[in-house]
């Protein structure tokens, strides 16, 4: 029997057994589907699963790309994370993965209580001084792009569950509308 | 014949003398015994070879010596008996029964058998045929095209060649053997050759263990063993590892497990435990209620594969794989009966590995207690996946416990995958695979 693949495989859904979720394409497809008929002839059992969200648990971590929400969450996490350019303060990219936010969140509230200038490590290794202002600004900025890249996955969310939202190409589309380059 | 001294002279040793007319001495008269005797020797010689005796060849006497030295033709035969009971026939020998020293080329025609074989010559009474160390021959021993050099020492027939056994190695296959258990009919000082009792101590053995013990006396060469076990009851067994490679079967009933049943109430025992490589259990009913660690099935080395078992209370796993080991199932249906209580339905410990080949159906049949359903401890992996799981909802218990690194994997099952109405857990560094 061939070994489980996530980002190849298929599951009923539910009660429904005209169609399966395909994981490669993200979407349902129907039994008769070519690909599907010749992953079963591998040979390899279709598993169930009771609902979509199973689904989502089952390939979240394993494969995000296949379905459509855990995608979007993905790309929320990947969009986020993948850094944010303030040039009124520095050209070079503020890293912006959950551990260097919560850095700057907290360097911020300290500078408040404490005011001094703080050496800041940006991403391409080089530091920069940062006052309290600074700090205070690049915190606002840091929360205003994470906030929008949270913003865009509930709207996926919504547009997935209202069915506007079928595939993975608009979810890229639409993240690729939140800019990383603020003033 | 005798020497025969001239006629007229009464030494039966005296030589004979030219006559001299000369000096006056008379030569020897050579009786007729003298001229006729010899040529008689001779033709009975060149007759018994098989030759024609021909006054325009006067070197056929030097020929029958080598049809009966080189071409045999005085000591060659096949059997005239059966598998077992060896007889030849060649040209009448001067002392009967064959003394010490007798040696034929022989050749069966039919492989050996386990049992005891025997052999007589020119209708001799038959002595057992053994291997220069005097054990009987088996099988494997011979095999159907072989000429033996039979020798006779005494109280045996004696294989010097033509045996593909080496001394002090195992028996070898070279076909697949066949075996029969029965706990009814049976008796473990049976060949286990038949299914039935028969002659010559043809019979199933009794007991699983006899079983077990009879198919490491072989080289497997690449052939299977297939042990065929009658409905009944059992007690545990210790699987052992075969010699050479292949498969050792062992065939209970598949569609009604639960009429081929293996059981203990021993501490620390389980109903089977599998000590190595190339096992293949199949059709059994398995429980083992004693206290300590009794197991349904305990892989301890290599890999085991299982299909269509059903299991009753356990005390600890219904299935376990052990340090190092790989226990796999492969089809048919696993059965969980109603009050199977178990601690752990599938487990691994300490790099063992659970897995599935073929997806088997899994068939809860009614309210049980498992603690855990699936649990892999010390860098163990579970990999279960089933064709079907009907009655999930009878398990009472944890669905997995992945600790120490270990893994449990669901195969794309999803996140409440295995049965049990508790959720899994995992620490340690234990994960959980959906």
């Amino acid at each position: 029997m061939p070994t489980y693949q996530p980002s190849d495989w298929y599951w009923f859904i539910g009660a429904d057994t005209d169609n399966v979720w395909s994981s490669a394409r993200a979407m349902l497809v129907p039994i008769a589907d070519p690909d599907y008929a010749a992953w079963l002839a591998a040979p390899n059992h279709t598993p169930t699963l009771a609902t979509m969200a199973e689904l989502e648990d089952t390939l979240r971590n394993s494969y995000p790309a296949g379905t459509l929400k855990t995608y979007a969450a993905d790309s929320r996490y990947r969009k986020a994370s993948g850094g944010l350019t303030m040039t009124s303060i520095s050209p070079v990219p503020f890293l912006s993965d959950p551990v260097s936010r919560n850095t700057l969140a907290n360097a911020n509230e300290y500078a408040k209580v404490t005011p001094h200038t703080t050496d800041w490590k940006l991403s391409d290794g080089s530091f920069i001084p940062l006052s309290p202002a600074q700090l205070a600004t690049s915190t606002s900025n840091m929360a205003n792009f994470v906030q929008s890249c949270f913003t865009k996955e509930s709207e996926m969310v919504a547009g997935i569950n209202g069915g506007t939202i079928t595939t993975i190409a608009q979810i890229d589309t639409a993240f690729a509308t939140i800019s990383n380059v603020v003033p | 014949m005798k020497y025969n001294q001239p006629f007229g002279v009464s030494d039966p040793n005296a030589g004979y003398i030219n006559g001299n007319p000369a000096t006056g001495v008379q030569g020897s008269i050579p009786p007729a015994e003298s001229i006729e005797y010899p040529q008689r020797e001779i033709v009975a010689m060149i007759a018994g070879a098989g030759l024609a005796p021909d006054n325009g060849d006067l070197g056929q006497l030097l020929k029958a010596l080598k049809l009966a030295d080189v071409h045999n033709v005085l000591k060659i035969g096949t059997n005239q008996g059966t598998v077992n009971q060896w007889s030849m026939a060649c040209p009448a020998l001067p002392i009967m029964p064959p003394p010490l020293g007798t040696s034929v080329w022989f050749k069966p025609g039919l492989a050996s058998v386990n049992g005891g074989t025997t052999f007589s010559l020119n209708g001799s009474s038959y002595l057992p045929v053994v291997n220069c160390d005097l054990t009987p021959i088996a099988l494997g021993d011979i095999v159907s095209t072989a000429w033996l050099l039979m020798y006779c020492d005494g109280p045996h027939w004696q294989v010097l060649a033509g045996t593909t056994r080496q001394f002090g190695a195992l028996p070898i296959l070279t076909h697949n053997a066949n075996w029969y258990v029965n706990s009814t009919s049976g008796n473990d000082s049976f060949d286990g050759a038949a299914s039935a009792p028969g002659s010559n101590n043809a019979g199933p053995f009794k007991t699983l263990q006899r079983a077990a013990d009879e198919v490491i006396k072989y080289n497997q060469n690449g052939y299977n063993q297939i042990i065929t076990i009658a409905d009944g009851s059992y007690g545990a067994v210790i699987l052992k590892k075969p010699n050479g490679s292949g498969t050792v079967f062992w065939i209970g009933n598949q569609p009604n497990p639960v009429n081929c049943s293996i059981s203990t109430g021993v501490p620390n025992t389980a109903a089977i435990v599998c000590n190595g490589a190339g096992h293949f259990v199949q059709g059994f009913r398995l429980s083992s209620t004693g206290i300590g660690n009794a197991d349904g099935i305990f892989c301890t080395d290599g890999l085991l594969e299982v299909s269509s078992l059903q299991f009753g209370p356990c005390t600890r796993y219904h299935m376990v794989a052990g340090a190092g080991s790989t226990l796999r199932m492969q089809g048919g249906v696993i059965t969980i009966e109603a009050g199977a209580a178990c601690s752990v339905h599938i487990g691994g410990e300490s790099t063992g590995t659970i897995g599935t080949g073929t997806p088997p159906s899994l068939n809860i049949l009614g309210p049980v207690n498992i603690s855990v359903f699936a649990r892999g401890i010390q860098l163990a992996i579970v990999q279960a996946i089933y064709a079907s799981i009907t009655g999930k909802a009878n398990v009472h218990g944890q669905q997995y416990a992945a600790s120490g690194n270990s893994i449990i994997s669901a195969s794309g099952g999803g996140p409440t995958y295995f049965p049990g109405d508790l959720p899994g857990v995992v620490d340690t560094g234990g994960q959980y695979l959906p």
